[in-house]
């Protein structure tokens, strides 16, 4: 039942539900549905776990499990909690979403002629995974650049660490733990610190509109 | 066969001569023209039908210096063209022997020769087979198409015959270069020295490429289409016809031989056949759109034929990537596709022009918004513009859905063996292909409504009657072609197969089992007489049905039309304004870059001009007013168009105005926000890894 | 053998299109907390308007008087090809894909047509905004049905079922996101709100139709349930082929044709709850939605490319 199949079709299926955090409307929805992608990243890593029979995978499956799926949508959550109606974070993105869904689509496929000259340790059948995870990079970007609300754009901070994450697990899949917890320390950290910039941010300025804090406005 | 077509050349040019000496005498002149014409064409028309199931047929005779040997070849491919011309021409002579009355004061001595000497000098450059003569007929062609242009002597089509011959000069120097770049690789001007030379690929590409754009600005295809709808909608509408069915499709005969035939040798390049596809699937999509602006039925046309240009190309293009990446059965079809659009291509859209000429004849005007009602009045033009329109709509079971069937099995079974970025290319074909058959529905619904249906909206509507008996059966001659080439396409299909065949030098592709068409690639099968059998029938069953049901309930007919609770009038009527205004809500970026070029341009030629005079002079008087319109209803209105500005900048202002610009340009690069900025590092990243990558 | 299934289907389509819409309009009802009409009722309409003496207009010509019948036939010759109870194609020859959506351009023709020679303006409106509706929704369906005939191998409808039926349609996501992109795409062209360009009634007082009566009006309200029911079930027959016949036994006949209702209906019950859930949309802005539509059309060809 393990086999590389079932880690493409996990990969697309990350595609899709990063697709989904971009487009989110309401900061709640967007938490959700990050949860719901870190699940399908999850079981990315726990599937090529399997396949590379490496033991690694699974404890670091386990432990993005503990991070990504439960603790960082808490953190966010909580943050939007606190920052309460202030927090604007349904704010309308700058790209339409025909168009946002048409750069996504442009973007795996330049990731994936770009890692079609790459040899990789584990297969080439997971290939596509790798293209997949290397646009997480660049669907990550894209949320940061088209989100007006600064609380949305954490989430596209939070994808392309997703990315580098199933990457780095695609390359390198006999990595030891200790590699695995300083990446998730740094994630949990880097959460933490951008939430409580974006709580003072609303506090003091009232806004979370990145347009109005460029020109400094409140 | 080689003879009929020689002697209906003799023919072509003692009629045309005879009509200009006796021009004085208007009748006269008119019926030796265009008797001499018909007879001309039909050999012509005999000849190329026979050359289809011969071997090629190759003369040659000496001329004074070595490169000007007179040298002719009729291939099955040049029969084919000579076919579709002559088909055209005896359809548009047949239409001139009442529609050429109005053109007694212009000329018709000279229309007769230059006409003639037209149909003369097509053929000569499809049978040419040595580079000097070919852009000698070529010239030829062109110059006597410029004086039918202008024949009118008013200021647009002057305007627009200066412009067509600068294109067509354009054309004529990008095709002398590809020529004079082959010559030079083989020493001489015959094109049978070229065809057995393999050249270098740097030299094979530089002369496609050339040949390419120069016989695409003959064709018509973007970018250089611009001439199109001025030229076209100018010139007398059997000229029209026979200019964009016949001379537009010299272009692409030219496209295929340089490919095919001249640089066959050495073999083609991938990358050639995916410039063609390209360029057909943004003309096609741009043609249309264009067109559905239009409120000129004339202008409108020539824009249809822009888009017709880019679905021949699709074909053509398919053929020329198969035949590069060594796929056969895929060159077959594609080019298969691209022949069987070219005829289809010519009998609907001549039919269409001389539909025009027909409304022009009887109601004076070619203004869409004032016209309406003209079916009544009308009722055979009517029938023949609307199978027309069906048939260029590629509504099944007309010829024109043939052939774009042909066209999307091609492009589908392509991609289905193709890499992924050719997969990329043909699906943005496909698509384009499938936007512009839309597209196409509604403009000739908008084309067809507006003109022939609803009510009348002026008075020359009103005054409108049916045209003479041989306009008539000029345009029932070529209805029934239409639906004789779309039902008969079992039959037609072979011949066109066995055609592109013998281009390629391999064996016909299978594309009949009985009645039906297959395409072996992609597993499908369609049949045009079948379908149209059934869909008689069930539209049949249902018609009767409801008049049963007529029958015995009754039918009234009501003069006065519910419009929800007003009192209907003439100005609820759908306008063409009114389509195109619809259109332009959906599709407003792709008016926006015609717009736009056009305001540069303009600004660029009065900048020159600004530059060249002396300081001090006033502004150029503003343009002529336009006359009184003929109804209310008439609201000047083309989609797009920027108004030109009354004061242009002088020439120092202009360096200022330059350096502000930029200026203005760097300010928004640099916004302050730092979304740009991320994106600017991040492309820059991406840019340099790549260069990384390639250099390695 | 097949001939006859051909001619069964398309009957069947034609008796219980009405059905269906009688259905659809009890949802809304339910949804608008009303009792409704019975779900017969449309087939008590189309009776009655049968019997009644027609008028037409005084200055329209004799395409007012085409349109229907043409509308009427070319849908129920589609519905004859599809393969809907069987997985192969009954009639192959109307069973490719391109044949399937030109044939669906001759009645949005004729009905555009017949809807500018009245002369009423909101007929016109109605008709001109049909077209547009084809417009918008050509480029989503076509990259839909490119995609599957380039995962099955050929553009002939029954091969398509049968790859997806056998799960041998090679890039199997790709084939899923098409699957999503043709249900909206099938959504948009069934006319459901909002994308009722050409009958909104609330705009423009259901348009065209507003040009037809009698037997005319019978047989264009018939015409337009059958072309949503069509458009369902091309979207049935390609991605849920599940459970139809594979071989012409008359017991997997019968088991496929009562599949094939199930699936119908199903398909119509989320569409009408879907439908009664959203609001208008100003007209301009329906562009979006199209687009959004052939934005997840493109992401399927961009997996089918890359071969996931």
């Amino acid at each position: 039942m393990f086999s590389y199949p079932l880690v493409n079709v996990l990969g697309a299926c990350l595609i899709i539900t990063s697709m989904m955090v971009v487009l989110a409307r309401t900061g709640r929805a967007s938490a959700i549905l990050y949860s719901l992608q870190s699940l399908v990243l999850v079981g990315v890593l726990a599937s090529l776990g399997a396949v590379t029979g490496s033991t690694e995978l699974f404890t670091w499956s386990a432990t993005a499990f503990a991070t990504k799926v439960v603790l960082v949508p808490a953190i966010l959550l909580f943050t939007l909690k606190k920052i309460g109606d202030d927090a604007q974070a349904d704010l309308p993105p700058k790209l339409n979403p025909m168009k946002s869904v048409a750069l996504v689509a442009v973007e795996v496929f330049v990731c994936f002629v770009a890692v079609s000259g790459i040899d990789l340790p584990t297969a080439a059948a997971v290939k596509p995974t790798l293209a997949v995870s290397l646009a997480h990079f660049f669907i990550g970007l894209t949320c940061i650049v088209i989100q007006r609300s600064i609380f949305k754009q954490i989430f596209g901070y939070c994808l392309m660490e997703n990315g580098s994450h199933v990457t780095l697990a695609l390359l390198a899949p006999q990595a030891p733990e200790l590699v695995e917890i300083g990446v998730a320390t740094d994630a949990i950290f880097a959460v933490i610190i951008l939430a409580v910039l974006v709580w003072r941010m609303a506090h003091y300025a009232h806004t979370l509109d990145a347009d109005d804090l460029c020109e400094l406005k409140g | 066969m080689l003879e009929l077509i020689l002697l209906s050349l003799g023919f072509s040019c003692v009629a045309g001569v005879l009509s200009l000496v006796t021009s004085k005498a208007h009748a006269a002149s008119k019926t030796i023209a265009c008797v001499g014409g018909m007879g001309a064409a039909a050999l012509s028309f005999i000849g190329g039908l026979g050359a289809l199931f011969q071997a090629a047929t190759y003369v040659s005779w000496a001329g004074p210096m070595p490169f000007t040997n007179f040298t002719l070849l009729l291939n099955p491919l040049a029969g084919l063209l000579i076919a579709v011309i002559a088909a055209l021409a005896f359809v548009a002579w047949l239409y001139g022997l009442s529609y050429f009355d109005e053109y007694y004061e212009t000329g018709i001595g000279v229309i007769g020769f230059f006409m003639n000497l037209f149909i003369a000098s097509m053929n000569l450059v499809i049978l040419a087979d040595n580079a000097f003569w070919f852009l000698v007929f070529f010239e030829l062609m062109s110059l006597t198409s410029y004086v039918l242009v202008i024949i009118d002597q008013t200021e647009k089509s002057l305007k627009g015959g200066f412009l067509y011959l600068i294109m067509a000069h354009i054309g004529f120097l990008m095709i002398a270069l590809s020529f004079f770049a082959m010559a030079s690789a083989t020493g001489s001007l015959e094109f049978e020295a070229f065809r057995t030379h393999a050249f270098a690929p740097g030299i094979a590409t530089l002369a496609f490429v050339l040949a390419f754009f120069g016989f695409g600005a003959k064709a018509g295809m973007v970018p250089f289409h611009s001439w199109l709808p001025q030229a076209h909608p100018a010139a007398p509408s059997n000229v029209s016809a026979l200019m964009s069915g016949g001379m537009i499709k010299i272009g692409i005969f030219g496209i295929c031989k340089v490919c095919f035939d001249l640089l066959g040798a050495a073999g083609g390049e991938i990358g050639w056949g995916v410039l063609v596809i390209i360029i057909g699937a943004v003309s096609s999509v741009l043609g249309v759109v264009y067109a559905l602006g239009e409120h000129d039925l004339k202008s409108l046309l020539a824009y249809h034929s822009v888009e017709n240009i880019g679905i021949i190309l699709l074909g053509v293009g398919v053929g020329i990537y198969g035949w590069a990446a060594g796929l056969p059965w895929l060159a077959a079809i594609g080019l298969l596709a691209g022949l069987y659009h070219l005829v289809n291509h010519a009998m609907f859209k001549g039919l269409l022009f001389l539909g025009a000429g027909s409304v022009l004849h009887a109601t004076g005007t070619r203004n869409m918004e004032v016209l309406g009602g003209l079916a009544k009045a009308m009722p055979v033009t009517a029938v023949c513009f609307l199978i027309g329109s069906l048939a260029i709509s590629a509504i099944p079971p007309l010829n024109g859905f043939v052939s774009e069937w042909f066209t999307y099995q091609g492009l589908i079974g392509a991609a289905m063996d193709g890499d992924i970025f050719m997969r990329i290319v043909f699906a943005f074909a496909v698509v384009a292909l499938a936007i512009t058959g839309a597209l196409a529905v509604t403009c000739f619904v908008k084309a067809f409504g507006v003109t022939f249906l609803a009510r009348p909206r002026s008075e020359a509507a009103e005054r409108a009657h049916e045209v003479p008996a041989p306009m008539k059966a000029a345009m029932v001659i070529l209805t029934v072609a239409c639906i004789a080439l779309g039902l008969g396409a079992a039959w037609v299909a072979p011949v066109v197969s066995s055609i592109a065949g013998s281009m390629l030098a391999t064996a016909a592709l299978p594309v009949v089992e009985g009645v039906t068409l297959v395409s072996l690639d992609t597993v499908s099968v369609v049949s045009p007489l079948i379908m149209a059998v059934l869909m008689a029938v069930v539209i049949a069953l249902c018609a009767l049905a409801r008049n049963a049901a007529n029958q015995k309930a009754g039918v009234k007919s009501d003069p006065d039309t519910w419009a929800c609770g007003y009192q209907a009038d003439l100005s609820m009527e759908t306008l063409a304004s009114t389509v195109g205004a619809n259109v332009k809500t959906f599709m407003g970026p792709l008016y926006a870059i015609r717009s736009g070029v056009n305001r540069a341009g303009e600004a660029l030629s009065r900048l020159l001009g600004r530059a060249l005079e002396p300081e001090g002079e006033k502004a150029p008087a503003a343009p002529a007013k336009p006359d009184a319109p003929i109804s209310r209803y008439d609201r000047d209105r083309t989609v797009g168009i920027a108004p030109a500005e009354q004061h242009a900048p002088a020439l120092s202002n202009s360096v200022l105005s330059v350096v502000s610009d930029l200026g203005a340009w760097f300010g928004r690069m640099e916004g302050g926000d730092f979304r740009t900025y991320i994106v600017y590092i991040v492309g820059a990243l991406v840019f340099f890894l790549a260069l990384i990558i390639l250099v390695r | 053998m097949t001939i006859i299934i051909a001619i069964l289907q398309a009957i069947l389509l034609v008796a219980i299109a009405p059905l269906l819409s009688g259905i659809t309009r009890k949802i809304r009802a339910k949804m608008h907390a009303r009792t409704g009409t019975s779900i017969f009722q449309d087939y008590y309409d189309l009776a009655k308007l049968w019997k009644r003496c027609e008028v037409k207009e005084g200055g329209s010509s004799i395409v007012s008087r085409l349109a229907p019948p043409i509308f009427l036939g070319s849908f129920i010759l589609l519905a004859a090809g599809l393969p809907l109870v069987m997985q192969a194609c009954p009639v192959p020859i109307l069973g490719d894909i391109i044949t399937v959506l030109y044939l669906m351009a001759l009645p949005r023709f004729m009905f555009a047509l017949a809807a500018i020679d009245s002369a009423g303006s909101y007929t016109a409106i109605g008709g001109v905004r049909e077209l547009l509706v084809g417009v918008l929704v050509e480029p989503s369906l076509i990259l839909v049905l490119f995609v599957m005939a380039v995962a099955a191998g050929s553009t002939n409808v029954g091969v398509m079922a049968l790859s997806v039926a056998n799960l041998s349609a090679y890039p199997f996501v790709a084939v899923v996101v098409a699957g999503v992109a043709c249900a909206m795409a099938c959504y948009i062209e069934m006319g459901k709100l909002p994308f009722d360009l050409a009958e909104a009634e609330q705009e423009i007082q259901e348009g065209p139709l507003a040009a037809y009566s009698g037997p005319s009006l019978a047989m264009m309200k018939l015409g337009v349930s059958l072309k949503q029911l069509v458009v369902a079930s091309l979207f049935v027959a390609i991605f849920v082929p599940f459970g139809a016949a594979a071989t012409a036994a008359p017991l997997e006949l019968l088991i496929g044709l009562a599949v094939y209702l199930g699936k119908v209906l199903v398909v119509f019950l989320i569409a009408s709850v879907i439908e009664n859930a959203v609001m208008r949309v100003r007209y301009k802005f329906l562009g979006r939605y199209t687009w959004f539509v052939v934005g997840i059309a493109s992401l399927s060809l961009v997996f089918l490319v890359i071969g996931i």
